[in-house]
């Protein structure tokens, strides 16, 4: 017998072994790059920030100013709402886009899905710069209304306020909600459906007490997507949202750029953290968070 | 070490026993295959007979016992160095490869020459009744070829003993049928033990030389079709194979034959199957429906050994047979199946309501006591 | 399929038009603002707005002549070939690791899911902070690699996770059964048959990588990748050039991305 033979047949005897190997490369990454930085992170919001960047002087001086400093509470509240308004209106143009799709015969659903698909790959920076010039001041739209005689004057109120946040939010993070909606809609077994109809159920009804339950889980995970990727935004806000479009995530990349205040910066993304995990836990209560991801 | 031949036996298993957290899948059994036998684990789902196969061909460790292939002690010899193969239920065919390159697969794996990989590649094509089908892959197939393609993916290895998991359980009535008998003849073919998990009854009974009855992890019985058929040895074997007539009863004569009371009237006269059976010991008595036969009130019977009067309850005609249920007082009721022998048009049978005699011999009647 | 019977369902409230130029719109919404991009790349002007001037490529000249970005595009190719080979080598060995049971499973894949779960301006404060707490050079294949490793291994895991668990474990029990040792079975029978979902996973680790720009933003250091190059651009001046090298990326991320798409189908 090989010593390649023996190793394996040892291997095989011990299963527990091969997939403690199989785990160690990704979990110690995990751990070492993902788990100990935010711990790191929660330390360093009791730190002081000093000229050489931050020193292990254990204070409370971050959490005073967050209980204190009502620009901070603005800012937290003004990036929720924004998250919750984005969301809500994504769900909302979402869900009927998926349930197109999911209902289609030909072949052209595929197509639509794909359509729907590829802006989720394309880079958001890009995706973001794009409605730059469609929004400004001598941008397509306003061009558009001065060529109709609809307004003389161009409108600046399209771009660098909370309106052109929203909209660059919504058309940058839409296809997340999307896919997620259409793959809960299209395992719906017809059955079911059928069986609803059977029953004496009206259209209205079946799809109210059959469709929607059964989608919630996807509907659920697109909504996590984009709350997530939405109250941490950063280069929407920073791009079109002008002095009194930004939101807390351009306030965070302040202070490891101008500012320089690196625990406040820390403290910050702790909050933004807290928030996202209550968020998590909010839709955990509802479905499994794991299922969504894993598609059964 | 290797003792090829001088073990009467192509499988020996000794004691073995497998543990999931507090399930006992398998409890011990002991079991002896002779060469070129075919023999049937039968049971209802969850007896442990698929898990008592997944240890022979290696996917298993047992907890406790030995496995002898030809009187080599398996131990943990991986399932890619035992010379056992499997017919998986699923098929298990690889979906990337042709019906040739899925035949061969074991044979490139003992890297043999290329030609005599494809000379025993085609002469199991042949056996198996798929000649020309070399190049398509599975995904083409029918569910029954597809099983024939693993049967012969299994058997061009020339195995000392053949597994088969439910090869036929995916199949549709029809195709089932005659791969049974399908499979009996290339059982006769290639000469090779097969082992065959099912538990479906009826196909045990068609195919297989003996067969062990399995029930929740032991062996209750191992034996030729018409002994376990007719002389089965404990009422789980009676109930699970075929249909059959049970009573509850209490002994209240003992002998060679003993009497039982069941319910307020009847008394069945019997054979224990197994030791005496003393005064007032309760059993359960067992007569087949087919072993029963019927007559007139009027007529005297005084020959027969069982002689009962009941009543038509119900009359369901089946096709080949008509099956009466009858009412006679012992608690259940009791099933009667007769040939349907009538020729058409005096086709005449009883009616509900008819008073009848029930009669069958003593020899048809079985006494096992209450566990 | 369950079209015919969703279709039912209102095939008679007679909103089918309605719905179609609701899909119709919302394509346009989600499109218009790229097809607005690339033609006004062409645009012979030096604004990126209307009116048309006329057909032009000088703003593509420009761009193959761009020293740093081509730099920043080498440096974002390279890295995503790092990225795509460590992320879903890791996912992939993970990926199996889960197929069994095991203790710590749940932890283990809350683990896996949290860098997908945590915004990513977070993890980019975050790892900038670990590498400055231990006075590392933040840098290109340093502290640049490790985010976008970290970023894509929930994606490629789950990938290769998916293709796993469709796999009928008996398919690998017949190769040993056959004779196939363990090298030879992954070898010849589960490798061929999650080839697809491991292609697919290396091209959208890819992807992510190419793109990624939060956490690029927070660890970069001095160096340059495309989107931090494309982003220094848009702050400073923006010009047809910048619609000129979207448009390139847009091209790019597509063709990628219909790749992926064929491997993942298969």
């Amino acid at each position: 017998m090989s010593h390649s033979r023996r190793l394996f047949r040892w291997v095989g005897a011990h299963p527990g072994l091969g997939i403690w190997l199989n785990l160690l490369p990704g979990v110690a990454s995990l751990v070492v790059f993902v788990f100990a930085p935010l711990v790191l992170m929660v330390f360093v919001t009791f730190w002081r920030s000093s000229v050489d960047g931050m020193e292990p002087i254990w204070n409370l001086d971050n959490y005073r100013k967050v209980a204190s400093d009502p620009m901070f509470a603005g800012l937290l509240l003004k990036s929720l709402r924004i998250a919750v308004t984005v969301t809500v209106v994504i769900l909302m143009l979402a869900y009927p886009l998926a349930y197109i799709i999911a209902r289609k015969t030909s072949r052209y659903k595929h197509l639509l899905l794909l359509l729907v698909f590829i802006p989720y790959w394309i880079s958001y920076v890009i995706r973001t710069y794009a409605w730059y010039p469609i929004l400004g001041k001598e941008g397509a739209i306003n061009y558009v209304l001065g060529a109709l005689r609809i307004s003389a004057q161009p409108v600046e109120l399209f771009l660098f306020n909370e309106f052109s946040v929203h909209v660059g939010l919504v058309s940058v993070f839409m296809p997340f909600a999307v896919v997620p909606i259409y793959l809960s809609l299209e395992r719906i077994s017809p059955t079911l459906l059928e069986a609803a109809a059977d029953l004496g159920a009206r259209p209205a009804r079946s799809f109210l007490h059959v469709v929607l339950p059964l989608s919630l889980p996807g509907l659920l995970g697109g909504a996590l997507m984009v709350f997530i990727l939405t109250v941490g935004a950063y280069v929407t806000p920073q791009l079109l949202g002008g002095p009194s479009g930004i939101m807390l995530g351009n306030i965070i990349a302040d202070q490891f750029g101008g500012t320089f205040n690196w625990t406040w910066g820390g403290t910050l993304s702790l909050m933004l953290m807290m928030v996202t995990l209550v968020v998590i836990w909010l839709v955990s209560r509802r479905v499994r968070v794991g299922q969504v991801f894993l598609g059964d | 070490m290797n003792s090829a031949g001088r073990s009467p036996y192509d499988l020996e298993i000794r004691g073995l026993a497998k543990t999931y957290g507090a399930i006992r899948a398998v409890d011990g059994i002991s079991l002896e295959v002779e060469r070129g036998e075919f023999l049937s684990i039968l049971g209802p789902s969850g007896c442990g007979k698929t898990t008592t196969l997944r240890m022979i061909a290696g996917f298993e460790q047992p907890d406790a016992g030995e496995i002898y292939l030809q009187g080599t002690q398996m131990g943990t010899t991986p399932p890619y160095e035992r010379n056992v193969n499997t017919v998986f239920q699923s098929y298990a065919l690889f979906p990337h490869m042709t019906v040739f390159d899925n035949i061969a697969f074991g044979l490139r794996m003992k890297r043999l020459a290329r030609e005599q990989i494809a000379r025993r590649v085609k002469r199991m094509l042949t056996i198996v009744e798929l000649a020309g089908y070399e190049q398509r892959l599975p995904h083409q197939l029918s569910g029954g070829e597809q099983q024939r393609v693993g049967l012969a993916r299994a058997l061009v290895k020339e195995p000392t003993v053949l597994l088969l998991d439910e090869p036929l359980g995916a199949l549709d009535l029809k195709v089932r049928k005659r791969m049974q008998y399908e499979l009996k003849r290339i059982h006769r073919e290639v000469g090779i033990t097969f082992i065959y998990v099912t538990h479906d009854q009826e196909e045990a009974l068609v195919m297989s030389d003996r067969i062990a009855v399995m029930n929740q992890g032991r062996i209750e019985q191992v034996d030729t079709t018409f002994d376990i058929y007719e002389r089965p040895q404990s009422l789980f074997v009676a109930d699970f194979i075929g249909e059959s007539n049970t009573f509850a009863g209490e002994v209240v004569a003992t002998g060679e034959d003993v009497s039982v009371r069941c319910g307020e009237r009847v008394v069945l006269r019997g054979r224990p199957v197994s030791a005496a059976l003393p005064v007032g010991v309760q059993v359960d008595v067992v007569v087949r429906p087919e072993k029963i036969g019927m007559g007139r009130p009027e007529t005297s019977h005084a020959g027969e050994e069982n002689c009962l009067r009941g009543w038509v309850r119900e009359v369901v005609f089946q096709g080949t047979s008509v099956k009466y249920v009858l009412d006679i007082g012992a608690g259940n009721p009791l099933i009667v199946h007769q040939q349907n022998s009538l020729s058409y048009p005096q086709a005449e049978f009883l009616k509900p309501g008819e008073e009848v005699l029930a009669l069958w011999r003593l020899e048809s009647t079985l006494v096992f006591p209450r566990r | 399929m369950t079209e015919p019977i969703l279709s039912r369902l209102r095939a008679k409230a007679g909103g089918d038009a309605t719905l179609y130029a609701y899909g119709v719109l919302l394509y346009l919404f989600l499109y218009a603002p790229i097809v607005y991009l690339i033609i006004f790349s062409f645009n012979d002007a030096t604004a990126t707005t209307p009116p048309w001037r006329g057909f032009t490529l000088q703003w593509y000249r420009q761009v193959l002549q761009n020293v740093d970005l081509r730099v920043a595009f080498l440096n974002s190719a390279s890295l995503g070939v790092m990225t795509a080979v460590i992320s879903v080598t890791l996912g992939t060995l993970m990926a199996f690791a889960f197929r069994w049971r095991f203790r710590g499973k749940g932890f283990v894949f809350g683990l896996l899911l949290l860098p997908m779960l945590t915004p990513g301006i977070v993890l980019g404060v975050a790892l900038t902070l670990l590498w400055r707490f231990f006075r590392l050079t933040p840098g290109l294949f340093s502290s640049t690699l490790v985010a976008h490793v970290i970023y894509t291994l929930p994606f490629a895991f789950l990938i290769v996770f998916t293709r796993l668990h469709r796999f009928d474990r008996s398919l690998e029990e017949a190769a040993m059964d056959l004779g196939a040792d363990h090298i030879r079975t992954f070898r010849h029978v589960t490798f061929p048959l999650i080839r697809p979902g491991v292609i697919a996973a290396v091209i959208f680790a890819f992807t992510l990588s190419f793109d990624e720009f939060i956490r690029t933003f927070f660890v970069i250091g001095n160096e340059n990748t495309l989107p931090m190059y494309v982003w220094s651009m848009i702050m400073t001046d923006s010009t047809p050039q910048t619609n000129a090298i979207g448009a390139i990326i847009v091209g790019l991320s597509l063709s990628w991305i219909l790749l992926g798409t064929v491997f993942l189908r298969r």
